[in-house]
Parts: structure tokens; sequence; C-alpha cells
């Protein structure tokens, strides 16, 4: 073969060889990319401090916006937890509340996660934000440590369940529901009649089965006897220094003073770095644009409050 | 045009006009005027090897998502299909203003060198590799070096205009600026067109 050949043949070779091995390394970097789902809040390496946010009302799969942007829900919450939990440089976890609680299924599903990583050794210092009532509340339960604002609207432990009765209006205008069901109950807690006192108490059941979850789960994670919470448990809501009072909390501080007792806590230098969540800044900027589009248009609290039907939820709900 | 590209890959003519093209890009030109086989089909494929070496090379300086794969699939054949369009126009741009001084119609001549043109460009890909593993500003060599490539791509269209009509290079090199040139008064034209409108569309509003 001609020499000239052979050279070209030979950087022909070369050049798919470099086209292999940057595709490798790119699909390399990519994995471990994937793996490093943290960012250092604080400059620095090692053991640290991990932090899990929890805004809005908890639901399971978490609230959509017009960007198909999810707001989180409990699912990306657990499975932050579990990163968190698989990364052996997390020494403790900042659980940041600013909920009104949600549904009873989701909430306590957070609670078991998080107890989960209690039982690991993992220190967990709960934050109280602007609110953190009911299952908001019920979340910060399972952690060690509770550190409130003295504004934090807390407490509301209870269970609700909300219906509109709209038969008086489905009378006045001449609207009349044609159900035809499988069982007495099936159209139970229905917009267009009242409740019957059977369905009453069926639903009180319910409630009453949530609510006993609810002051045990607290009673374990607060390390405190059922009787002792009962007296305030009735749905009341509290600030900070109310609930710091009753033993619900534990100290007035923030956000930061609570990152500071994790430290503590997890025997952590006073500089350990912080692993806070990491957002694209493509996800922030259509987060933003959704923001101020719902809240432009009013639709925010439509989006959020809607429901298809009722549900019994831990929830504050004035 | 199956059986040109088989003729000539097995012939392996295609290294003699890869090799040409990189080292005396006017002998290139005089290969493709009296060979018989046809580089057409070499030219495209080409084309298609310069795209995907060109999306790696890009993706190599930061840190990808697995859109990456997208990017590397669809966005290398999205990209082809450009360039493919790219190389016509520029093509026929280049045939128009040569046929307008008074030479004749070479287009087909004009596709082929500039597909072939684009060859030195695949060295892109190592060329970031390199600065990619020693961590040497990567990003600033990949743009750095695509200007470095494309002026050689021009260099080698430029001698190719040259030698296929027997032209002036400094005039070869007018003939080789005027798509360009055309393209960017037009689109900038446009763009001032399109600013006039919105504004207007804005203050009616």
């Amino acid at each position: 073969m001609d020499k000239n050949r052979k050279i070209l043949i030979s950087i022909l070779a070369l050049l798919v060889l470099s086209a292999v091995l940057a595709v490798i390394d790119i699909s390399m970097r990519m994995r471990g990319a994937q793996r490093e789902r943290f960012t250092l809040a604080v400059p620095g390496v090692g053991p640290g401090v991990g932090i899990v946010r929890i805004n809005g009302p908890i639901e399971m799969a978490g609230s959509e916006g017009g960007f198909a942007i999810s707001s989180g829900g409990a699912e990306a919450v657990i499975q932050r937890l579990s990163a968190l939990e698989a990364d052996s440089r997390i020494r403790a976890v900042v659980v940041r509340i600013n909920s009104p609680g949600g549904t009873v299924a989701a909430t306590q599903e957070i609670y078991q996660k998080l107890m989960r990583l209690r039982r690991r050794n993992i220190v967990l210092v709960a934050s109280l934000g602007d609110i953190a009532a009911s299952g908001g509340y019920y979340i910060a339960s399972a952690c060690n440590y509770i550190v409130t604002n003295q504004g934090t609207l807390t407490g509301s432990i209870g269970v609700i369940a909300v219906s509109p009765n709209l038969q008086g209006l489905f009378q006045k205008l001449g609207i009349k529901m044609n159900v035809i069901k499988s069982g007495a109950y099936k159209d139970i807690l229905s917009s267009y009649r009242d409740l019957t006192p059977e369905e009453r108490e069926l639903i009180q059941v319910l409630i009453d089965s949530s609510y006993n979850q609810f002051l045990k789960d607290v009673a374990r994670g607060r390390n405190l006897g059922i009787d002792d919470i009962r007296p305030y448990a009735d749905g009341r809501v509290m600030s900070g220094d109310m609930a710091v009072k009753y033993k619900l909390a534990d100290e007035i501080g923030s956000f930061e003073r609570a990152v500071e007792k994790a430290r503590k806590k997890a025997k952590l230098p006073e500089d350990a770095p912080v692993y806070d969540e990491q957002r694209s800044p493509l996800d922030q900027f259509l987060m933003t644009l959704e923001g101020a589009v719902l809240n432009r248009s009013g639709l925010q609290n439509r989006v959020m409050r809607y429901r298809g039907g009722y549900m019994i939820e831990y929830r504050y709900q004035p | 045009m199956t059986a040109g590209f088989v003729e000539t890959f097995r012939s392996l003519k295609w290294a003699d006009y890869l090799f040409y093209i990189l080292i005396e890009p006017r002998r290139f030109a005089r290969m493709i005027i009296r060979e018989d086989a046809s580089p057409m089909a070499g030219g495209i494929l080409i084309a298609a090897v310069v795209t995907v070496c060109d999306v790696i090379a890009a993706s190599l300086p930061g840190v990808e998502s697995p859109f990456f794969y997208y990017k590397l699939t669809y966005g290398s054949i999205l990209f082809f299909l450009f360039l493919i369009v790219k190389i016509v126009v520029l093509a026929g741009l280049v045939d128009l203003i040569c046929q307008f001084t008074g030479y004749q119609g070479k287009m087909k001549e004009f596709v082929i060198i500039i597909s072939y043109a684009l060859f030195p460009q695949v060295f892109l890909l190592p060329v970031v590799s390199i600065f990619k593993v020693f961590h040497f500003a990567a990003p600033f060599f990949y743009v750095f070096f695509s200007i470095v490539f494309f002026v050689w791509t021009a260099l080698i269209i430029i001698q190719g205009i040259s030698e296929l009509h027997g032209m002036e290079f400094l005039k070869a090199v007018l003939v080789f600026a005027f798509p360009y040139a055309f393209v960017g008064i037009i689109s900038f034209l446009c763009f001032v067109l399109l600013v006039i409108l919105s504004f207007g569309y804005m203050s009616f509003l």
C-alpha cells in the first residue's frame, strides 16, 4: 500500500479511537455527576450536613405546573432522603419545613423514611419556616431535634376531611343527580346531598384512626407519652415559643441555628460542609417563570387547593 | 452513484482524496476534474463524520446530562441535514458569482470541494480531547481551534476555486467571501426589519 494511504488510514483509525474514548469519557462523567447530586453550600469536602426542603402542601406526587416542573411531592422528598442515606459523607440532615401539611399517606411515608434514617444514627434536625402545621409538624416530630422560629405557625395536630354540601344550591337550580351505586356508602361525602348519621360515623372512625396514629407517632418521635401531647392535640395552631413551652419543639432559632445544631449533635467540626439540593439553571428559570405566571393569574391557590373529591388530611386549613 | 462509491472505496482512492485535501488542495481539485469515479458520496460521508465529531467535541468541555445521547443521535442527524443544506447553498452562491463574472458553471465540483474541505474539522475532537485530559482551558481551545480549522477549511475551498477556474488567489478569496457577505447583509437587514416590525406591533398593542 502507498505510504500516503497508510498515513491517512492511521490518522482515521486514531480519529475513530479518540471519538470512542471521548464518548466513554462523557458517559462516565455523566454517571459521576448523577451520583453527585449535592452541591456544596459551604466550601469544603468530607463529612457534612445534608439539607432536605419540604415546601407547600404534602402530596404523594407533588404538583405539576404548566412547564411540567414538579414542585416535589413526598416521592421526591423520599428520593432525596434515600440519596442522603446512601451518601457516606452525610452525618446529619436538616429538614427545612415550610408546609401546612397534606395527605395522610404522603405524610406518613416521609415520617417513616425519616425514622429509618434516625435508626441508622443519622442526626435529624428540623428547622421550621413560616408554617409547619399538622402534617408539616408530623414530619418534624420524626427528627431528633426541632428548631422553630418564634413566629412559625405550628401544631395543628389533628385530621380533617372537608367536602362542600351544595344540596341547597342544587335544589335552587333544579339540578338532580342520577346515582347508581353498588353499596350504601359508595357516594359518601358527595357534595349534592347531606351526610347521613351512619356516614358521619364511618368517616369519624377513619378520622379517629388517623388521629391516633398521629398522636402515637408524635409521641414516639418526641419521646413523650401520648397523654403529654393530647391536651394540645386538638387542632390548635401555636407559635414557636408556645411549641417549645409544650415540648413540641426544642428551641427557638433560625435555619442557620439548625445547621449549627446538626453539626454539633453529629460531632462534626464547626465548618463541616453543607450539602444542599442542586437544581439546574434551566429548572430554576422555568420554576421562576411558572411561579410568576401562577401568581399573576391567581392560579396558584386553585391549582394547589383543587381536589377531585374529598381527602382525609393532616392539614392546617383555616 | 452506489457503484461509483464502492469502486472508489475498494480502490482506496478516497485515501488519496483525503490526503491531498489536507496536503495539496490544488491537486485534489485537479483530481476531481479528471477522475472517472465520483467522489460525491465520500463528500457526504465526510459531512456526516464532521457532524458527529463536532457534537462530541462540543460536549467534551462541560458536564453532560443524559440529553447528550439525544444530541449524539437525533441532534447529529439534524446538524448533518443543516450541513448538507449549508454546503449546497454555499456551493450555489460561489457558482453564482463565478458565472456572473464570466466563468463556467461548476456546481457539482464546488459541492465536492466544499464537502471534502470540511475534513480538517474532524481534528477538532482529538485536539479538544488532549486539552480536556490535561484540564487545560478546554472550552477556550475548543473555540480557538474551531476558528483555526474553519480557516483551514476556507483556505482549501479558496485554493479549490482558484484551481477549478484558473483564477487568481485573491479573486478566489473574494468569490469565497461573497456568500458570507451576502448572507450576512441579508440576515442583518432581516433582523433590523424584524426589530422595527416588533416595536411597531408592540406600540399599537
